[in-house]
């Protein structure tokens, strides 16, 4: 679980104070397992909301989708074997908005109405956060121009 | 496939690769080894066993409370007796007052009149009307009629017979003619009642007051001088009403809906003031709604006991809204990148929502009611167990964030017993089917929340409720 718990923090002692406190949470509601999935799908679910409460948290700051913002334009040069690393580097300079909203339904595989609960918004802005966030990443992928940060 | 979609593809695969490297068996065994809590199955079979019992132990009551009596009470015929008098001989020995003359009480019907010893025949000529005999005391001491007699009951009979009764009036029924009884009027009046109660249900009425009679002294009506025809001197006797009895079993069911007001109560330790305070501040009671079913047995329609199923819904309204949020924002220029910030921008939240709290309960309730014709007054009171608690919607956190209740572990999922009383004032639509409208209080023993939640809350419901009852 300390993998889900880093990509969605920013530093890796965020990641492994989330870990702890998402086991935390695992095993003093563990009677509350129904078994209606499976259990790592469960302890997932729980590592996420935990990561997502301890961002607010920690910043205090309501995440709300910053659209308006300008920010630098970071190309890469797109490969077909890229390594993990690599691209969540490039997901990370993503607004914080479209971030979060792009690894909860690409990575994650949540739909817009967990999204929607977890981050407290509805789900046609969910939706329309990710299609943000990949009209963001489509501009990212560029063949030639190479400009870093 | 475009490049944004292999990157999102190519993405997703490597996150996979990283999370599970724990072999399949390791979360297989993990989750054996966790007993996931069982459904409540039992209490739904409980709840079918014994609505099975139930119905079958009414249906079986039901069944053997017909095959006892066939007959309703108020649908009795009482059969009277045809008494009918041919050729009544007055006996020759009968010593007479011409002074004293026989009374005609019918209008049209030929006068039984004594004149010194003289025979006359008795004839009633129409059927329907209703001649009394009078019956003269034997100056001897001996009354004596014996015949067979028939008589014909009506409303308008029974009326014109009390209206012309005078105290020198008797009207008898006998036996057959086979047997002979004393007058009434007589020390052997209660023999002769008796002797006449025996018989099919003939009845006799007796006037005791003989003395004053017409010296016409016993007639004597002999079997031989009974002959068939159309006119027969109808005696008339008064019908023995059917005695009523009280059903002392009824059973009733019950259908309500209603409405009201959840009453709540929180507290907490001063260690969870932070959250008590949260709470308070964004949860109120907003109202209550429900439905129940029950069926119960009524004790000659004053004691009951009842039992059934009571659906409960409460709500409330959520509402948290926090003001003065910083935010920190970097602008980067796009053309030199030049990073500038953090600008400090402060906004306003606001959360609201619905809170819901389902109950099912089931009540058994003992009540005492007071009847009158048309209106019936009654109050019901006993204990409730709770089948189940689901409670849905939003809750603040320790950490002043808004969570869901299911993720919080904060509210049970059955909370116990209770105790509820209510007061009933129901009108009568029909002989079984009555509209009843029924404030109650309902008061749960337990907090409804878990244990280790900081935070103790429980309702109480006030509510009004309308409903059909149906007896059977």
């Amino acid at each position: 679980m300390y993998p889900i718990c880093s990509r969605y923090c920013r530093t890796a002692a965020d990641a492994q104070d989330a870990l702890l406190i998402s086991f935390t949470k695992v095993f003093h509601n563990l009677g509350s397992y129904k078994a209606e999935g499976p259990l790592g799908a469960w302890i997932r679910k729980i590592v996420v909301r935990t990561c997502i409460d301890l961002m607010r948290k920690q910043k205090d700051i309501n995440i709300i989708p910053i659209d308006s913002l300008q920010f630098q334009e970071i190309g890469f040069e797109y490969r077909e074997q890229m390594t993990y690393d690599e691209m969540m580097k490039v997901v990370d300079q993503m607004p914080e908005g479209y971030r979060l909203v792009f690894i909860m339904s690409v990575i994650d595989e949540m739909s817009h109405a967990e999204i929607g609960q977890a981050l407290n918004i509805s789900e046609s802005t969910s939706r329309s956060q990710l299609m943000r966030a990949r009209k963001h990443l489509q501009s990212k992928i560029l063949n030639k121009q190479n400009r870093y940060l | 496939m475009n490049p944004l979609e292999s990157f999102e593809k190519q993405l997703k695969e490597s996150a996979d690769m990283q999370v599970d490297h724990s072999a399949s068996f390791i979360w297989e065994d993990l989750s054996k080894a966790i007993k996931p809590k069982k459904k409540k199955r039992r209490i739904l079979l409980f709840w079918l066993l014994f609505s099975a019992v139930l119905t079958s132990g009414i249906i079986v009551l039901m069944v053997s409370d017909k095959t006892k009596s066939e007959q309703k009470p108020g649908e009795k015929q009482v059969e009277k007796p045809n008494a009918v008098i041919h050729d009544l001989e007055i006996a020759q020995d009968v010593s007479t007052d011409p002074k004293k003359e026989h009374r005609d009480f019918t209008p049209g019907g030929k006068r039984a009149i004594n004149r010194g010893g003289e025979k006359k025949d008795v004839l009633i000529e129409n059927a329907a009307v209703i001649e009394k005999l009078a019956i003269k005391k034997d100056r001897t001491g001996q009354n004596k009629v014996s015949g067979e007699f028939k008589t014909q009951t009506s409303q308008q009979s029974l009326t014109g017979i009390n209206n012309s009764r005078t105290s020198d009036e008797q009207i008898s029924n006998f036996n057959d003619g086979s047997q002979t009884y004393d007058n009434p009027g007589t020390e052997d009046d209660q023999e002769v009642s008796e002797l006449a109660s025996k018989n099919d249900g003939r009845e006799v009425i007796l006037n005791r007051e003989l003395k004053s009679l017409d010296p016409l002294a016993s007639l004597t009506i002999t079997p031989s001088s009974l002959t068939g025809g159309e006119n027969h001197e109808g005696i008339f006797s008064q019908p023995q009403c059917p005695t009523f009895r009280e059903k002392r079993f009824s059973f009733f069911v019950e259908l309500e809906g209603l409405a009201g007001i959840p009453l709540k109560q929180m507290n907490s330790g001063p260690e969870a003031s932070k959250l008590y305070e949260l709470r308070k501040s964004s949860e109120k009671p907003w109202y209550s709604a429900g439905a129940g079913l029950h069926f119960g047995m009524m004790y000659r329609n004053k004691f009951s006991v009842s039992t059934g199923l009571d659906w409960l819904r409460v709500n409330e309204k959520f509402d948290y809204s926090k003001t003065d949020i910083v935010d920190l924002i970097y602008h980067v220029d796009p053309n030199t990148g030049y990073v500038t910030g953090p600008f400090i921008v402060t906004k306003n939240i606001t959360n609201s929502g619905q809170i819901r709290h389902t109950l099912m309960d089931i009540p058994v309730l003992l009540g005492y009611h007071m009847k009158s014709e048309h209106w019936n007054i009654g109050i019901q009171a006993g204990p409730f167990i709770n089948l189940n608690l689901t409670s849905r919607g939003k809750i603040m956190t320790a950490t002043d964030q808004v969570g869901q209740i299911k993720d919080q572990n904060s509210y049970k999922d059955a909370v116990g017993a209770g105790l509820q009383g209510s007061l009933s004032v129901s009108r009568n639509l029909t002989s079984n089917l009555s509209l009843y409208i029924k404030p109650s209080f309902k008061y749960y023993l337990n907090d409804w929340t878990n244990n280790e939640y900081p935070v103790r809350t429980k309702f109480n419901n006030a509510s009004v409720s309308i409903g059909v009852r149906q007896t059977f």
